[in-house]
């Protein structure tokens, strides 16, 4: 029996080309695997797998009441708490048609720029041990836990904050946090000097990162890369600054933008990004207005008790009427810019409790491309150089 | 939403990463890399502390840890359990048809909308954030070990974190005036 | 009795108590365990945390290493079903005790030697070449990818380390015109030590024995986000003990090779003299050699904490283009040094 021949199909493969599966169980893999193919020492094709960690949360949330997405967006990216989930909320009070006191808008601002220096430090963190330098991997994450301590101080956790509420937020600044953040910054801004000295312009580490993993900046306008990574390639866009909200067109900052689009670039940018938050919070906690920290709708319907303790504690009640949020029927859409990228949230609403549609697009999803197509030409050792340097977060991808 | 259009360009401030280090840079670099080495030997910070031998308990007024009610302020109204995002809290009925919430910690997800929602300020939270639970079914909670704060052992010794310029974080004793 | 007795006065004869307990296998082997429990006392110090200190913490965790090996020995030894099986065996306790080897061939003292030998230095340094082979044997015979990636990284380093070295040591030979350690510390005691003779060459041998046994930030062959952990991946139980004290192992012969050739071996040794010749002459300057070569391990052994690794070409680079020369111009600046202190075969 002769198979014909229109159903056979037959594949080249190269002779000299070595097959790596760089899987799931692999130190330098992350939550997903990789196919790569070698010729020799020289990366030819790279294959991301994407889907380990697909934990299909926007299906979830159309089971959930509106209220209760916030902590399950928020595990989207964790590291990130405040700015994953500032974009539900965004695209929410804009099918509810209100907009948080001015107040609220400032700490909320304050939330996200910490989360923001967080999510950096870890990223480098991780950039620091694909490259071997294990004492960079614990100083950023030793750092980091200074700034986890601030938010905890704010918010009452340490990572998975949940602090938003539609229309406001759920505590207040305690007193003691513009000193604590003041020891903070001074803290930080004299490790980023002596990272310089161990990290950044170490010859070994310098020349591992310079000139690899280069994104042009048509190339990454065409693969659509959002976040740091675009804008070290010399894309200038921020939705900080194109499509801003909160308290962000009233603060006074900059947003770096390098030229080159290798590693290096990449790194210096996000250390830049650190300068700049911090100069974005101690302006907003000097400009801070007073205020209420939840919008008129819902504090008309605070009761004493509720009131007393907004008023003696700095914690905003829920009032019963939020589990049963019902946004008029009809269709929103919101952008905020997290630390990896732009996150895109799209809510529809057919007037009941629980949304009709959640659909997230998170900034690593879109950088996935850029391992297909940023990788092939460099050696193997550059493949954890250019991971680490693209800040990409597995479960941010799949959600 | 605000559209700042003309003006925008002008935030951006392009920078560039410099050129490639020359050979006496690189042992500048080189040397004073391995001088910062020593001196972090010599004069260390240290963040960690030696967990469970020591405590941290948060110093956050408003922290979330585990939850405790107060049943003679409770009311029943089941607004807890509708909220809760982890279906954590299940309402059960006590004598005189009143309900009271149990939880289950192996759901709770320690956010606190509960704690928030609860009109009459029945549940509030306590410092513990770690208890150690031998097997699953230890860890619901019904209404004895609900309404009791939860234990800690005593011989530990217990610090608070208090931020600091130098060394980041510091540990002092609970108690003692440097707060 | 007679059996005792006789086993007894074999362990004293000095060759086997030389290459057995004092300096060989069990000395090694002591050392070797404080060293790894040092490297992540003082990684973990400048790393803002406590290191090892859970297994015994009033000693500061030093019996942490104890408890590891404990774990390694009650430890399944997997073998995967496709490798090979004798050298897969042999590879690590070959490469584990042949790393020791050069021990046969230097002195602690001029009366205490294994065996009497002309040419030791050469000896030494051609006993310090077989452990890489075994390496490359390791990563072939485990039947995976990254091994054998692994066995072709440390194939390309060990072209490029052992010329750095050998000229290196070429060079102070050069200086010193005798192929026997004794002769030259003997001569570093009456001049100055070598360090200061011949410095480029010193240097040289120290970043080629960084090269050599995997210190950062040479660390490529066991690189572990690239190629999980090199030749000794498929390794598990004792075996994965002893593949992860190899490089230590020959870390602290090369240290000795590098101390009685350039810190002056036993030198302060011939000022000490209680008249009892079991102290003079095997116990100080033993004593002396020893704690040159940790002080020099653990100053290897700190640079793990300040420096990332290299890529297998920029390290090659390194070697060929930098390091290369740069032990080439040693052996310029011997001549030169030959030349002042004259000619003292």
């Amino acid at each position: 029996m002769t198979i014909p021949a229109q159903a056979i199909t037959t594949r080249r493969i190269a002779k000299d080309v070595l097959e790596l599966h760089v899987g799931p169980q692999h130190p330098g893999s992350g939550h997903m695997r990789f196919v790569i193919r070698l010729d020799g020492d020289i990366m030819v094709e790279v294959d991301p797998d994407i889907g380990f960690v697909h934990r299909t949360m926007e299906k979830l949330a159309e089971n959930r009441e509106w209220l209760k997405a916030q902590p399950l967006f928020e595990r989207m990216a964790i590291l990130d708490a405040a700015n994953v989930t500032i974009g539900y909320f965004l695209a929410l009070e804009k099918l509810l048609d209100i907009e948080p006191p001015p107040r609220a808008k400032y700490i909320r601002t304050i939330l996200c720029e910490i989360s923001r220096i967080a999510s950096h430090l870890y990223g480098f963190g991780i950039l620091g041990i694909f490259l071997g330098h294990s004492t960079a991997y614990m100083w950023f994450f030793g750092d980091r836990e200074v700034f986890i301590e601030l938010a905890e101080r704010l918010t009452g956790q340490r990572l998975t904050y949940s602090f938003f509420l539609p229309g406001g937020v759920r505590r207040d600044i305690p007193t003691g946090f513009k000193d604590d953040f003041e020891k903070a910054a001074r803290y930080i801004e004299k490790r980023l000097k002596e990272y310089e000295a161990i990290f950044m312009n170490n010859p070994v580490i310098r020349v591992r990162v310079e000139g690899v993993g280069v994104l042009t900046k048509d190339m990454a306008v065409r693969l659509g890369v959002v976040g740091p990574n675009a804008r070290a390639s010399g894309v200038k866009h921020d939705i900080r600054v194109e499509e801003p909200y909160d308290a962000y067109p009233e603060l006074d900052f900059e947003v770096p933008v390098y030229k080159e689009g290798d590693a290096l670039a990449r790194f210096l940018q996000r250390v830049d990004e650190i300068r700049e938050s911090l100069k974005i919070i101690r302006q907003a906690l000097k400009a801070m207005p007073n205020g209420p920290i939840i919008h008129e709708r819902y504090l008309r319907m605070y009761t004493k008790v509720m009131k007393e303790v907004l008023e003696t504690q700095g914690r905003a009640k829920i009032p019963a009427a939020m589990i049963n949020l019902r946004p008029p029927a009809g269709e929103a859409y919101a952008r905020a810019e997290a630390a990896r990228g732009e996150y895109f949230y799209y809510l529809v609403s057919n007037g009941g409790t629980k949304p009709y549609r959640a659909r997230v697009v998170s900034p690593s999803f879109r950088n996935v491309l850029l391992f297909k197509y940023l990788m092939p030409g460099y050696r193997l050792a550059d493949f954890p150089a250019i991971y680490g340097s693209l800040d990409y977060f597995p479960p941010e991808a799949d959600r | 939403m605000n559209q700042v259009t003309a003006s925008s360009q002008n935030r951006y401030a392009v920078k560039s990463v410099g050129a490639r280090l020359s050979l006496v840079e690189k042992a500048v670099w080189h040397a004073r890399a391995l001088a910062l080495g020593f001196k972090r030997l010599v004069f260390p910070i240290r963040h960690t502390h030696r967990y469970p031998y020591v405590r941290a308990i948060p110093s956050a007024r408003n922290y979330r840890g585990m939850i405790v009610l107060l049943d003679e302020k409770c009311n029943g109204c089941s607004l807890c359990a509708r909220v809760c995002p982890a279906a954590a809290l299940k309402m059960i009925t006590v004598e005189q048809g009143e309900k009271r919430p149990v939880i289950n910690y192996e759901r709770c997800v320690f956010c606190g909308y509960c704690v928030d929602i609860c009109p009459t300020e029945a549940l509030y939270h306590t410092n513990v954030h770690d208890l150690v639970f031998m097997n699953r079914d230890s860890m619901i909670f019904m209404l004895d070990r609900f309404t009791k704060e939860p234990e800690e052992p005593e011989h530990v010794k217990k610090v608070r974190v208090v931020l600091d310029e130098e060394r980041g974080l510091r540990y002092v004793p609970v108690g003692s005036d440097s707060e | 009795m007679g059996v005792i007795a006789t086993l007894i006065d074999l362990l004293m004869w000095p060759p086997v108590f030389y290459l057995v307990i004092f300096p060989g296998f069990i000395f090694t082997f002591v050392l070797l365990i404080i060293l790894i429990w040092a490297e992540r006392k003082v990684a973990g110090r400048i790393q803002m945390r406590y290191g090892p200190l859970e297994i015994s913490p009033r000693l500061a965790g030093a019996l942490q290493l104890v408890a590891d090996l404990l774990r390694y020995l009650t430890q399944e030894i997997i073998i995967p079903r496709r490798a090979d099986r004798f050298p897969y065996f042999i590879a690590p306790i070959a490469a584990f005790v042949l790393g020791m080897l050069p021990i046969v061939a230097i002195p602690f003292s001029p009366h205490y030697y294994p065996i009497p030998m002309n040419d030791s230095i050469l000896i030494a340094a051609a006993l310090t070449t077989i452990p890489p082979l075994l390496t490359i044997l390791a990563g072939w015979a485990s039947n995976n990818k990254f091994s054998v990636i692994g066995g072709a990284r440390e194939s390309y380093l060990t072209a490029a380390y052992e010329a750095v070295i050998l000229i290196s040591i070429a060079s102070i030979v050069l200086a010193y015109s005798t192929l026997d350690f004794t002769k030259a510390v003997m001569l570093q005691e009456q001049i100055t030590w070598g360090i200061l003779l011949n410095p480029i060459a010193a240097l040289a041998m120290l970043v080629g024995i960084m090269m050599a046994t995997s210190r950062f930030p040479f660390e490529i062959v066991e690189a572990e986000p690239e190629v999980v952990m090199g030749p000794y991946t498929e390794y598990s139980g004792i075996m994965y003990g002893l593949c992860m004290g190899i490089s230590y192992v020959r870390m602290f012969v090369y240290n000795l090779i590098f101390t009685l050739l350039f810190l002056g071996g036993w030198h302060p040794a011939g000022l000490i003299s209680t008249g009892s010749f079991v102290v003079d002459s095997i116990l100080v300057p033993g004593a002396i050699v020893a704690t040159k070569a940790i002080v020099l391990s653990l100053v290897m052994v700190f640079a793990r904490s300040v420096y990332g690794r290299y890529r297998i070409d920029q390290a090659l680079a390194a070697g060929w283009g930098f390091w290369f020369v740069i032990a080439l111009l040693s052996l310029v600046v011997s001549i030169g040094v030959k030349a002042i202190i004259g000619w003292r075969a």
